[in-house]
């Protein structure tokens, strides 16, 4: 058996806000292996952000994290001080942010930015990073590099804004890159080069990768195993393929039939009915999907769903799978 | 976590000697332990004691009452002159810096040669146009803190119009007024909080300053700084007339001051 | 033939650029390089390119959010740098835009009820009671709810952002909007549901959508005509269907066979292909 780069178990985060406690992130476990690029879909305000922000204990103030275990590479995680942290970041394990804006400084330019990462976590000259910054900036697609590394980040599109910050997050090489919507504000032709690039990385740095994406192409061209999540919960894991084959949840299943193509021009889209049930309406201890599934049944208002394995590493958390008689179409 | 705290130490120092400072002054207000100004020829260059906690000076007056009463001064000055100073800094940095153009040239070259200047040296010349005294001394320091102030907020303003929720308001039909009220100037609260801080410090030191050289503040009202040129004197016969009189102005000076490092430190993290 | 509400005649914008030294010559970013084109009431216009192509910048031109550098913008005929003040704001309140980014367009200082209830604000719209109504009914509309009205920007999540910023937009009832990427934080289910809101909107108001975005599936979804961007210019315009069916510009063929495919048998061609000479030019 493999040992895990990034183990989670049983996490919980809940937010304090004016008139209570209310849970975000409830069980959340999986891990993630050497080598292996791992993504998480799901829709808006189900969590996924807040799942990595409490890997890097970086979750705002009024957010209470507890959790069984949390480790990279056998270090306990939450038990890290400010400074052991500032070793890890970036170069042990970096982040792409959801919105490039907020990561960016906007009163510093973008070459001194990316070239920062190396200036705290290398003895690189001033030359050397320089360098090295410009080769970056080529490698994520970056045109005109060395007019751009003195510009500023307003005066770049929204797409270069995101690549200066996959450049920060790719520069020092680190062991794993947490991914948030890295590719969301590129056109297709520069995702496909900037998917190549993670490929590259991952085949010969061997690194590892947590990838959050709503575009089910992206997440089936680059990563091997799929989380999928719904108000807070995993409800869905397994291999990509198999999940896009053969998905089990029927969130999953609404999900995978909501994408639109041009195919479906002129009609109206498949939308799951409802939406996803804001912090303070979630109900605990039943299945979160309850209120919007199809195949709801009794069970499903009284009881939280266990993890059922499919076959593999595909589990699932319904009903219908531990109490009912399976979900067929 | 601990990180965070060890950097706030100097912070809550400020504030605390800021508060107390405060008190004091206040307090000075309604009590003093004896008449400031009330001479006591007996009793002239007298050491601490019970009676007198910080001694006399050379007219035998009580020193803690003086110094008491002088930090009225102190706080009367720091306030005017700051507010003076924001008032107009703020106007002008945030037209120049919102509407650019050649209002924004004029400015600043203005704040570029103001700032071109020591500051005291300024309040120095402005002093010899307007003369010395109180009031005169708070427009003089209050105009020597515009240009900081200006460009402080220039440059805020220059930095937050580019930004998206600034356009996304005027894409949704606001006026000037608007932007700078309540999309502007509630983001660069805390470098201009910065600026008042340092200010108010810059300030007091600068009446010190002034008051020594025997420009500022007039008998017969309080001044520290003329304070300390008057014990500059005794300097060998009552050291602690210097220490404890420097020590009033130090500490309120150093409040600001740590209290600016602590706000900027603030921002800084959340940057 | 109607005439159009946007008409956009020969858009130039150029950006200076630092110079590396000063011995250097004044450099131009050339962000749009001479455009033209009509956009027709009732009708959704898609905006496709590669990233940095100008898109944006065009947009807010469009929007006058950014001086040309030569060029005019007509909106139902009538020049908009000619407008007064008076009907610069009245025209403001017909047109809207939801910019790319989120995050940046959102004030950080002020919650989601006010930011959502400024629009009505400034155009001095109903008494407070009904401008709150106004704003908790929009919200419903784009999948959030009352519980978000005392939140901070940051408080939300990156889709939870993107529609509060479409929100905002919608709830003047506007005739054109500039919708920047107005889609592409959120996943499949919920952006399906603002597609439908915005069509539904479109059917109601007979609004005029200006579609920027580079997800090829959602623009050939909601889109009537696209237009492609490469460098700063228009190289291809056309009928959703027709342009799907005869490429011609090379940069438009490789942009419509790198859509990620969910077939398998589909293999992706371009991964594996040369992509960074286009960018080079
Ligand atoms: N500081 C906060 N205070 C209160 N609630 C918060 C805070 N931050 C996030 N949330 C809530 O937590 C939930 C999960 O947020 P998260 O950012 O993880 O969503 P997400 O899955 O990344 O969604 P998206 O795809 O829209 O980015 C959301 O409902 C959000 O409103
Ligand atoms: N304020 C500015 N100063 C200088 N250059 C700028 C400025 N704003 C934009 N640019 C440049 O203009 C070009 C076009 O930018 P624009 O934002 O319009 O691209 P875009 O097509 O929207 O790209 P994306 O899909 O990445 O958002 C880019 O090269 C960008 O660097
Ligand atoms: S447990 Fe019940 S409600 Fe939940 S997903 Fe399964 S069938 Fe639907
Ligand atoms: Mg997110
Ligand atoms: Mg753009």
């Amino acid at each position: 058996m493999r040992t895990p780069i990034l183990t989670v178990e049983n996490m919980n985060v809940s937010f304090e806000l004016v008139n209570g406690n209310y849970k975000a992130l409830e069980n959340i476990t999986f891990s993630v292996y050497p080598n292996e690029v791992v993504g998480i879909v799901g829709e808006s305000g189900c969590g996924k952000s807040l799942t990595t922000q409490a890997i890097l204990g970086i979750l705002p103030k009024n957010a209470i994290v507890e959790y069984e275990k949390m480790e990279y590479k056998q270090v306990s995680l939450r038990e890290l001080r400010d400074k052991d942290w500032r070793e890890i970041r970036g170069k042990d394990i970096s982040m792409i942010f959801q919105e490039p804006m907020s990561a960016l400084n906007p009163l510093i330019t973008v070459g001194k930015q990316i070239g920062e990462v190396l200036k705290v976590h290398t003895s690189y000259s001033k030359d050397e990073i320089k360098k090295r910054t410009i080769e970056m900036m080529k490698k994520v697609g970056l045109p005109r590099a060395e007019e751009l590394y003195k510009s500023y980040p307003h005066q770049l599109s929204g797409g270069m804004q995101q690549r200066v910050a996959i450049a920060i997050a790719l520069i020092a090489d680190p062991d794993l890159i947490i991914a948030d919507e890295p590719t969301t504000a590129l056109d297709v032709t520069i995702q496909a080069q900037i998917l190549a690039l993670f490929k590259k990385i991952k085949n010969e740095q061997k690194s590892s990768m947590i990838f959050i994406s709503h575009d089910w192409g992206v997440i089936r061209n680059i990563c091997d195993r799929v989380l999928v999540m719904y108000a807070g919960h995993i409800v869905e894991e397994g291999a990509v393929s198999e999940i896009l084959k053969n998905p089990k949840h029927p969130y999953t299943k609404s999900l995978i039939q909501s994408i639109p193509d041009h195919r479906k021009r002129g009609m109206e889209l498949f939308t799951i009915p409802g939406k996803v049930p804001s912090l303070q309406d979630r109900k605990i201890g039943v299945c979160p999907f309850a209120d919007r599934c199809s195949h709801c049944f009794d069970a499903c208002h009284i009881e939280m769903p266990m993890t059922k394995e499919i076959e593999g590493t595909h589990t699932v958390k319904c009903h219908l799978y531990t109490k009912g008689a399976g979900l067929t179409s | 976590m601990n990180l965070k705290k060890a950097k706030s130490i100097p912070f809550y120092i400020g504030v605390g000697l800021i508060v107390f400072l405060l008190l004091v002054m206040i307090i000075s207000i309604f009590y003093t332990p004896y008449d400031p100004n009330a001479m006591d020829s007996a009793n002239r260059l007298a050491a601490p004691s019970m009676e007198h906690l910080f001694g006399t000076d050379n007219f035998g007056r009580d020193i803690l009452s003086r110094i008491m009463e002088g930090s009225q001064t102190a706080f009367i000055i720091g306030i005017s002159s700051v507010t003076i100073g924001f008032i107009f800094g703020f106007l002008f940095g945030a037209i120049a810096g919102y509407f650019g153009g050649w209002f924004d040239e004029v400015i600043s070259r203005f704040i570029d040669a103001m700032l071109a200047f020591p500051g005291i040296l300024l309040a120095i010349m402005l002093i010899a146009v307007f003369n010395t005294g109180m009031t005169n001394t708070i427009i003089a320091l209050g105009i020597m803190s515009i240009p900081s102030f200006a460009r402080i907020t220039r440059s805020s303003f220059i930095q937050y119009k580019e930004y998206d929720f600034v356009k996304a308001s005027i894409a949704k039909g606001a006026g000037s007024f608007r932007i700078i009220f309540q999309h502007i100037l509630p983001n660069a609260v805390s470098p201009i909080l910065v600026a008042v801080a340092l200010s108010f410090s810059g300030a007091v030191l600068s009446e010190s300053g002034l008051s020594y050289l025997g420009l500022g503040v007039q008998p017969p009202d309080p001044s520290w700084g003329r304070m300390l040129k008057e014990a500059q004197a005794y300097i060998a016969s009552a050291p602690w007339y210097v220490i404890l009189t420097g020590l009033a102005i130090t500490f309120l000076v150093l409040g600001f001051n740590l209290l600016a490092d602590g706000l900027r430190d603030k921002q800084d993290r959340k940057a | 033939m109607t005439i159009p509400i946007i008409e956009v005649e020969n858009v130039y914008k150029y950006y200076k650029q630092a110079r590396k030294s000063f011995s250097d010559k004044n450099k131009y970013v050339k962000a749009v390089n001479g455009v033209s084109f009509s956009l027709y009431e009732g009708e959704s216009f898609g905006l496709v390119g590669e990233s940095g192509s100008g898109k944006s910048t065009l947009g807010q031109v469009i929007l006058q959010l950014i001086n040309q550098t030569s060029g005019t913008v007509k909106y139902r005929g009538k020049n908009v740098s000619t407008y007064t003040k008076k009907e610069l704001k009245a025209w403001r309140k017909q047109v809207q835009i939801v910019f790319q980014n989120p995050y940046a367009s959102l004030n950080p200082k002020k919650t989601i009820g006010w930011i959502m209830e400024e629009p009505l604000n400034i155009h001095r719209i109903g008494n407070k009671a009904f401008r709150r109504q106004r704003v908790m009914e929009v919200l419903e509309e784009v999948g959030l709810d009352h519980t978000f009205m005392d939140r901070y920007p940051h408080e939300l999540s990156g889709g939870q952002r993107q529609r509060v910023a479409i929100a905002s937009a919608i709830i003047l009832e506007p005739e054109f909007m500039v919708i920047d990427e107005g889609v592409s934080a959120l996943d499949v289910s919920v952006q399906a549901q603002i597609l439908n809101l915005l069509k539904r909107l479109q059917r109601k108001y007979r609004l005029t959508y200006l579609f920027i975005s580079h997800d090829l599936n959602v623009v050939q979804y909601f889109c009537d005509r696209i237009a492609v961007m490469y460098l700063g210019e228009i190289v291809e315009i056309g009928e959703t269907e027709e342009l799907g069916r005869s490429l011609k510009h090379p940069y438009t063929k490789a942009l419509f066979s790198s859509i990620l495919s969910l077939d398998e048998s589909e293999e992706l061609k371009l991964l594996d292909g040369n992509l960074p000479s286009l960018l080079e030019i």
